[in-house]
Parts: C-alpha cells; sequence; structure tokens
C-alpha cells in the first residue's frame, strides 16, 4: 500500500492537457481504479484519455479526488443512508461547488462517467438545494429554463399539481 | 453547453431524488422536457417513497402500488400535521386516521421507517390533542355537562382509532381548563349499559357484525393505562411502565420472540399453519370494580338511552397473570368471520401472579378460546377462563396493529353468563415469547403454598404488593423487562 502511494499516473483530457496524479487520488475514480486492475503497471507508463471531460473540469474534480483521497471507499450500491438530508453537504464540499452552473453540471457529468460516487452525489444534492422550495417560476429563472408551454397547456398542469399547493 | 434539460436521465434521477416532494410538481410546470421525465416515472416515485417509508408487503410479493399517490398522500398528511391550531387540523382527521391506519399496516416489524416517521409527526403537543383527543369521552372532559359534539360520529372513531395505534394512553388533559380523562374512560368500561348482544359484550359496536368500536377499545386502553401508571408508582419503581414508546407494536408482525433463559436462541413460531401465531407465553392484566361500586354506579339509575353516565373517579384493582397457550384447532372461518384466514382454537393455563393476588380469588385456571379474523379484517381473540371444569369468566378483544403484533389484545372480561349485575371490566395481554414453560414453572415455585389462601387482606388493588411479596421483586422484574424489551 505504502508503495503505490507514490506512484504517478497520467490523465489527458479531451483538451489534450496531460495532468499528472498520484495514483491514489486518481483512484477515487472507479473508473481509473478499474482500468489499473486491469492493465496493471502498462498504464503507468502511458498518458490514460479521458475523452468526456476538458482540462478545467478535470483539473476541478482532481482537486476534489485530492481533498478526499483519504475517505473510506463507498460500500457499493449503499442506499441505506441516501435519505441524508441535502444540507448534509459538508463544509468544504459546499465551498467546492461554489462555481457557475455550466461548471457545476459538467462536475456532475465528469463524475458520472470517471464512477465517483460521493462527488456525484454532492454534485446532485447541489442543484437539489437550488430547487428546493422554488415556485415553477422561480425554477425556470435559476436554470434559464424556457417555457415551452402554451397558457392552456400551463393551467393544466398546473391544476394537475394542485396537490401539492397550500405548503 | 450543460443545462439541467440536457442531463442525462439517470443524473436527473439522482438530483430529483434529492427535492422535497412538493418541489416535483414545480419542476413539472417548468417546461416539457422536465415534466415528460417526471410524469409517470415509476422508478422516481418508488425510490422517493422507499426513502422515506418502509417497502409495503404488497410491494415485496411483487405488487404494484400507485406511488406518486401514496407520496401525494404522505405530503397532505405532513402538511395537515403541520398546521398551527387544533381547529384547522380537527376537520381532517378521517383523512390523518386512514393514513396512519395505511402507514401502520405497512410498516416494517423492526427498524421501520414509518413508525419513525409517525413519531416524529406526533410529537407535538397540538398534534396530539387535535387528532388523539376527539373522541367522545375527550369532548365530555372538555365540556361535562354538554351531549352534544362538534365532531360526527366517525371523527370520534377516528381519533379513538389513532390514539389506540398511538399506544401510549394520554391520560393528561391536553389543557387546563378540561377535566382529567380517567372518569370519563370508567364511565365507558363501567357502564353496564355497555355490554349487549350486539356488541359480544365486547369492544364491538352493538350492531352483531363484530365491527370494533374504537372508542370502547380507546376507553379500555386508558383505564388500563391509569391503573398500570398507579401501580408503577405504587411499587417504587419496581413495575417497569408499560406503554411508553409511541406506535409501537403497531404492525402486522412485530412480534418478536424472547428466550426464557438468556443463553437461548428465540425459538420460532410453533406452529407453521397457525396464523396468528399463538402458542407461547404471555402477559395479561386485567382491573375490576369493587362489586358493590359497580353495582352502585349502574343501579338503580339510568340516565336515558345514549346518555352517558356520570364520570366515575374511583379504584380499581389490578391484577397481573401469566397464560400459557397452545394451538389445539385450526377450522375454515365461519360466514360471520373474515374469510381471508382460518379460525384457531387454543387451550392453556392462566396463572395470577401472586403479587397482586386477592383473597378468595383462585389464582389458576384453564383457558380456552379462539382468535379469528373480523370482517374488517380486524384480529378478534375470544378466551374463556375455567376453574374446576366450569367456564367462569370470557374476554372478547381486539390484537392492535393486526396480525402477529406485539402490541397485543385489549378488551372487555366479563361473567360468562352475561350477568346484567356484571362483574366486567377491561383487559389486555400481548405475548411474550413463543416458548411455554420456564415462565410457568417459575410463577408456580412462587405461587406454590400460599396460592389460594392469603385470605384476610384488604381487599382494595395494590396494597398488598408492598408488604407480602418481596420475593417476588426479581421475578416480577424480570417478566416486565421480558415483556418489554
Amino acid at each position: 500500500m505504502a508503495a503505490e502511494k507514490s506512484s504517478i499516473i497520467t490523465l489527458q483530457s479531451n483538451d489534450g492537457v496531460s495532468i499528472d496524479v498520484d495514483r491514489q487520488v486518481a483512484e477515487r475514480s472507479m473508473l481509473i481504479k478499474n482500468m489499473m486492475e486491469d492493465l496493471g503497471d502498462e498504464a503507468i507508463s502511458t498518458a490514460v484519455p479521458i475523452p468526456n471531460v476538458n482540462e478545467s473540469v478535470l483539473k476541478k474534480v482532481i482537486e476534489w479526488c485530492e481533498h478526499h483521497k483519504n475517505d473510506p471507499q463507498p460500500a457499493q450500491d449503499d442506499d441505506s443512508d441516501s435519505r441524508k438530508k441535502t444540507t448534509d453537504i459538508e463544509e468544504w464540499d459546499q465551498k467546492f461547488m461554489q462555481v457557475d452552473q455550466e461548471m457545476l453540471f459538467e462536475i456532475i457529468l465528469a463524475s458520472n462517467y470517471l464512477d465517483i460516487k460521493p462527488l456525484l452525489d454532492v454534485g446532485c444534492k447541489t442543484v437539489a438545494n437550488m430547487i428546493k422550495g422554488k415556485s415553477p417560476e422561480e425554477i425556470r429563472k435559476t436554470f434559464n429554463i424556457t417555457n415551452d408551454f402554451t397558457p392552456e397547456e400551463e393551467e393544466q398542469i398546473r391544476r394537475e399539481n394542485e396537490w401539492a399547493e397550500d405548503r | 453547453m450543460a443545462t439541467i434539460t440536457a442531463l442525462p436521465h439517470e443524473i436527473l434521477h439522482a438530483i430529483f431524488r434529492s427535492v422535497d416532494i412538493p418541489d416535483l410538481a414545480s419542476l413539472c410546470i417548468t417546461c416539457r422536457t422536465l415534466r415528460q421525465f417526471i410524469s409517470d416515472n415509476h422508478i422516481l416515485f418508488r425510490d422517493l417513497y422507499l426513502q422515506r417509508l418502509d417497502e409495503p408487503p404488497l410491494a415485496k410479493e411483487g405488487g404494484d402500488l400507485d406511488w406518486e399517490e401514496e407520496l401525494h398522500r404522505l405530503v397532505k398528511l405532513e402538511r395537515i400535521l403541520d398546521y398551527q391550531n387544533v381547529a384547522e387540523k380537527t376537520p381532517h382527521i378521517k383523512f390523518v386516521d386512514e393514513v396512519v391506519k395505511s402507514f401502520t399496516s405497512t410498516a416494517n416489524g423492526c427498524d421501520s421507517k414509518n413508525v419513525a416517521l409517525l413519531t416524529r409527526l406526533f410529537n407535538g403537543r397540538i398534534n396530539k390533542e387535535a387528532f388523539f383527543c376527539q373522541s367522545t369521552l375527550w369532548s365530555r372532559a372538555k365540556a361535562p355537562r354538554r351531549h352534544s359534539y362538534s365532531t360526527t360520529f366517525e371523527e370520534r372513531q377516528a381519533s379513538a382509532h389513532l390514539h389506540c395505534l398511538y399506544g401510549v394512553p394520554i391520560l393528561e388533559p391536553q389543557r387546563s381548563s378540561f377535566s382529567y380523562p380517567y372518569p370519563f374512560a370508567c364511565s365507558i368500561v363501567y357502564d353496564l349499559r355497555n355490554y349487549t348482544d350486539g356488541n359480544f359484550w365486547g369492544p364491538f359496536l352493538d350492531d352483531g357484525t363484530a365491527a370494533v368500536d374504537w372508542e370502547r377499545l380507546e376507553a379500555v386502553m386508558m383505564v388500563l393505562g391509569y391503573n398500570l401508571k398507579q401501580f408503577t408508582q405504587l411499587t417504587g419503581g419496581m413495575f417497569k411502565p408499560l406503554w411508553t414508546v409511541p406506535f409501537s407494536g403497531v404492525s402486522p408482525d412485530s412480534f418478536f420472540s424472547l428466550p426464557l433463559s438468556s443463553t437461548a436462541m428465540p425459538n420460532p413460531p410453533a406452529n407453521a399453519l397457525d396464523p396468528y401465531n399463538v402458542t407461547g407465553s404471555y402477559m395479561r392484566v386485567i382491573c375490576f370494580l369493587d362489586f358493590q361500586e359497580l353495582y352502585h354506579y349502574n343501579f338503580p339509575h339510568n340516565p336515558g338511552p345514549g346518555i352517558p353516565r356520570r364520570p366515575l373517579d374511583t379504584t380499581e384493582a389490578i391484577r397481573f397473570l401469566v397464560m400459557e397457550l397452545n394451538v389445539v384447532d385450526i377450522q375454515p372461518p365461519g360466514e360471520d368471520d373474515g374469510q381471508e384466514l382460518p379460525v384457531v382454537y387454543f387451550t392453556g393455563l392462566s396463572r395470577l401472579l401472586e403479587a397482586s393476588s386477592a383473597p378468595g380469588t383462585n389464582t389458576n385456571s384453564n383457558i380456552r378460546g379462539t382468535v379469528r379474523l373480523t370482517k374488517q379484517g380486524e384480529v378478534r381473540w375470544t378466551t374463556y377462563s375455567v376453574y374446576f371444569g366450569e367456564e367462569r369468566w370470557k374476554s372478547e378483544g381486539i390484537q392492535v396493529g393486526g396480525i402477529r403484533s406485539a402490541r397485543g389484545v385489549f378488551g372487555h372480561w366479563f361473567d360468562k353468563n352475561f350477568s346484567i349485575e356484571g362483574p366486567v371490566g377491561p383487559s389486555a395481554f400481548w405475548k411474550v415469547t413463543n416458548e411455554i414453560g420456564d415462565m410457568g414453572s417459575g410463577l408456580g415455585d412462587h405461587m406454590d403454598g400460599e396460592g389460594n389462601d392469603n385470605s384476610d387482606e384488604s381487599y382494595d388493588e395494590g396494597q398488598d404488593v408492598d408488604d407480602d411479596s418481596q420475593d417476588d421483586e426479581p421475578f416480577f422484574g424480570t417478566i416486565i423487562t421480558i415483556s418489554l424489551s
């Protein structure tokens, strides 16, 4: 274990930038971890392409992995405590997620692709917190969503969703 | 550019499973893409439901639920319980009863999310008053002289039912201007006019269908709860309080057998064909009034049909028994029974705990009885106590929480020949273990020699406990601890 710590691997973003990362950090990504296990030391000598992620997002993801490199690996499919309140996002992660919306979604997509479940979780909870308690108009505004319903359709859908009102 | 509407469905799912349920309605109204994703999204709604509530038995068996509709009911329940005052809440009592009944009947037997949720929702005083304290006896405790009610019969039944499911008897007035409810509960339990052919002398409505009269069941729970509390105080903590945990043992299959010796593993149910899991050992508590007092409370005065008797603030006797029951026969249901399950016949022994025994009482009896479903699906227990070959007492009760619940069977005991002069009283019993023997033989040791003839002590309730039963302390404690844990 201790020996592995020192090994460095190179990741290559889709815009062609190579980034050297501590193997332990990179292996927060289950995708990379599995790849390492499959390829063995061979992978260490060549750059690992990350085709779906650009440099700025990849650096951001690595920053997160760096901070969380000593966290215990999440158990597979462990949904038992998924009911944790979204306010449970730890402070460092909250600050980490204070990025513009596009970056936020890019991080979510990258963590999904790289299979970094805890990061995906934090990202999704951050978005959920942006939705909570908002009116439809406020949600549209927050996420820049265009209302593509006709007024009649909207009226109809509002009636269907009356159960949620009066809160 | 990454936008929310362009996210893959798996990520939308992961986001939306973390919002509050009413947020989904707002999201539906924003645009077509999100509406399409959310409407009829069975998997999303199922996921949201299972985060909050236990998987219902129907779903475990592969059946399907309208998860979205269930979540709407949860939202509505939470909203009603969040209203600020009692007057806003009580008009919704039947809805609340329906949802709580559904959530308790589908709760897991242990570590239940439903029970945790309900416990949290009903934690506040205002919700307790609004939903658990609206039956007839509570209305009387608010305004003793008034015999008209602002609530309907169904609403009062719903309130009593909720109080029974809650299971921690509320014995304090909810406001300082109200009277204590106990005397009003006694006036139901000890009014002999309430024991009729139509209700089989049990906790049923007077219409011959064995539909449960939850108001009378509530009164039984409160009278027993009051006496247990008195007894706990009287014994200075030796007798641990019962019925203190909200919604405990309120669901089917919430009973878990305890091993009688500390090393043994709990026994499995003794009879695989008996759906009620009858065989085993039970604790039982009964109360009764002094016979003279019961008589003078009821005769000769009759306040008139439908008018309750005066509140009865009294001192009752309390007795604890251990019952050991064995299944002896299983038969198809009769035409008046619920058809889903058979009728199970049992026999056994009932032993009075010496510490609570009174002079002239036969401490041991044989028991026989039946368990069946009512047409409405409630679990109905009937017992006969047999002394020297002769049936003497009978009881009728309902297992609160349904089949194999831990809560137990609440109801009435009375003269087997239905004597119009009584006696009658409240009764409750609950299962401790699937085993038979150790608990009983331990008891037998304690009762031998002193059983029937500790003759001249006061008939007053409980007084004899303090003096003559030091030896019983550890045993008593054990039994009560067993029954609680």
